[in-house]
């Protein structure tokens, strides 16, 4: 389709404008793409990073990061469940951590059995010197700055006044909460915390193989009434829901989104349209040397699919250095790549949606008109 | 109609609608042949230019009929008219109507990119069909940079392109001065005669005159005149 292509770099300022539209939607539809993606991972991080087949939690218990209190015994009563090879516990709180220079950060505690996930950065499970140290932590490199933590380790601070020792650094922890995750052992964490010993907040469970996860699920159900019981992925669909759609962060942010999307349409179609008019009489001129209505469709979204092409191919090219410079802000950003890949649908579809009014201007054009001079 | 390759039978056309509805032809029949060139003349609002629409398949006519090649067009659908305006028809304007963000060239070739003829052909007849029109050392600029004369023996090649036995052309020497109205002239008069082509000018230009197998003259929308010269 010649014809689209020169219409369209006949007036290059007009092009740039309408490539640039396209570039800044389909940057806003990946860098807020990837703003929820990080944010639906980072909501069920915790939970994801766990070996735990079910979680028991309290009823009503939406996300990991709003705990109850449960009873520890539920623990002994579901290792009587058929099919239950072990438990773990697991609990979490917002506590007060005392930095060096005495002021207070407010942080997410998390303690847990070993038994609880390789994954989970939990002080006793490296192995070595750190698994016997006591009031042992465990940060997350992104948050050393917020709770002031030079490079040397180990260092002196307090929870909730009492006496802590960060051991280690992990990675992939950031908090999406604004209070940094500290990670310790369970026994550490309830003493913090001043959990009774007959309380706990999750029990986890491990499911022995050949057993339907399910149909163990069901069983601990029936069994403990008084609590929740759910697969691990349910679990964390539940916390990315409530994260997403019940505090409307996720909505806001897809609002963001689907508004980079309509922002761009309304460029481009803008764009298109004020480039047809332009060009209406040579529509006419078309019409009257006998061109189809289809030829006509295929010029104008050729026009769109152009300027959608080139918009697109920027927008991704701009997205990665946007999305490295906002990694130190926003550290649980997540990009796939199926992400960019998945844009250019939307993005095309955009263009082709903003070349409707021009469509219907173009193939309703009188061809008669060619012969006013 | 075996002998006509172009004809309207008592063809009326009305504008607008209710109390403001008036007649822009009526009752106007007319037959064209081959290797003539007809020119259509009289003062503005005489329905000359609704006339080429009608016989251009540009309007269909509120009554009677339009012939082109057999065909009647009020007939047709809308595809079917833009099909025989591919096949049987070239147009030449008096605004030339080419195509700004193209070249010379690409503006002859794009009527067969219309009829779906590949390019590689199509060039090839482009390029003899603007030399032959004198244009061989100006391919490849773009209208703006040709003078009315170039521009309008380029739309005379891109009416040629689709071979149609039918050329029809607007006041095509009102934007021209003498001597490129001249060459003109000249051009259609040959692709009349030497090509067995059916050639229908409306001009208010005089000199046509001298260049016209037959004169119709029209004044109301009615043809008040038509004798062979």
């Amino acid at each position: 389709m010649r014809l689209a292509w020169y219409n369209i770099t006949h007036d290059r300022m007009r092009f740039a404008v309408t490539v640039l539209g396209i570039t800044c939607a389909v940057f806003l539809m990946i860098f807020q793409g990837s703003i929820l993606l990080g944010f639906l991972r980072a909501a069920s991080k915790i939970i994801d990073s766990t070996g735990a087949d079910l979680w028991i939690s309290g009823r009503g218990v939406q996300c990991f990061e709003f705990a109850v209190p449960i009873e520890r015994r539920f623990a002994d009563l579901a290792r009587g469940v058929p099919g239950v090879s072990g438990t773990s516990r697991i609990v979490t709180s917002l506590v007060q951590f005392r930095k060096i220079d005495g002021s207070q950060q407010q942080v997410a505690l998390i303690g847990a059995d070993v038994s609880s996930g390789a994954r989970l950065p939990i002080p006793q499970l490296s192995g070595t010197r750190l698994g016997i140290m006591p009031d042992a932590l465990v940060v997350d490199s992104s948050n050393t700055q917020i709770l002031d933590i030079p490079g040397r380790l180990p260092l002196e601070v307090e929870i909730n006044d009492q006496r802590a020792r960060v051991v280690g650094r992990t990675s992939g922890f950031s908090s999406f909460l604004g209070s940094p995750y500290v990670f310790t052992s369970y026994t550490d964490a309830s003493r913090y915390l001043g959990l009774r010993p007959d309380e706990t907040m999750f029990i986890l469970v491990q499911v022995q193989p050949g057993f339907a996860i399910e149909r163990v699920k069901n069983e601990l159900q029936a069994r403990l009434p008084d609590v929740e019981v759910s697969t691990r992925e349910e679990f964390s669909h539940r916390a990315e829901f409530y994260w997403t759609s019940q505090t409307g962060a996720g909505g806001a942010i897809l609002a963001a989104a689907v508004l980079g999307f309509f922002v761009g349409l309304t460029v481009v179609s803008q764009a298109i349209y004020s480039t047809t008019m332009e060009h209406i009489e040579e529509f006419a001129t078309l019409k009257a040397l006998g061109a189809t209505s289809v030829y006509i469709v295929r010029v104008i979204i050729s026009q769109a699919m152009l300027s959608g092409l080139a918009g697109y191919v920027l927008g991704v090219l701009i997205t990665n250095p946007m999305i490295r410079a906002a990694r130190p802000h926003i550290p649980w950003i997540s990009t796939p790549w199926w992400l960019p890949v998945g844009v250019f649908l939307p993005a095309l579809a955009m263009c082709v949606l903003a070349s409707i009014l021009s469509v219907k201007a173009a193939i309703t054009v009188e061809p008669a008109k060619v012969f006013r001079a | 109609m075996p002998e006509h390759s172009l004809a309207v039978e008592n063809a009326s056309v009305w504008f607008g609608s209710g109390s403001t509805r008036v007649p822009a032809l009526t009752d106007v029949s007319l037959q064209f042949t081959p290797s003539t060139l007809t020119l259509v003349m009289g003062p503005s609002g005489s329905g000359k230019t609704t006339l080429l629409s009608l016989l251009g398949c540009l309007l269909t006519p509120d009554a009677g009929s339009v012939f082109v090649q057999g065909a009647d067009a009020a007939l047709c659908t809308a595809e079917e008219r833009s099909a025989l305006r591919r096949r049987e028809i070239g147009f030449i304007f008096q605004a030339f109507r080419l195509f700004h963000s193209l070249s010379a060239i690409e503006n002859v070739v794009i009527k067969s990119d219309i009829a779906g003829v590949g390019r590689k052909d199509s060039q090839k007849i482009a390029l003899d069909l603007l030399v032959s029109l004198g244009l061989d050392g100006k391919l490849h600029l773009k209208p703006d940079a040709l003078s009315g004369g170039e521009k309008q023996r380029v739309a005379i090649a891109r009416a040629l392109i689709s071979n149609p036995k039918i050329l029809l052309a607007d006041e095509p020497t009102a934007s021209l001065d003498s001597n490129a109205g001249r060459q003109i002239c000249e051009i259609l008069r040959r692709l009349a005669q030497d090509s067995k082509r059916t050639v229908v000018i409306v001009s208010h230009d005089s000199r046509w005159s001298s260049f016209a197998d037959r004169t119709v003259r029209l004044e109301d929308g009615r043809v008040i005149d038509d004798r062979r010269n």
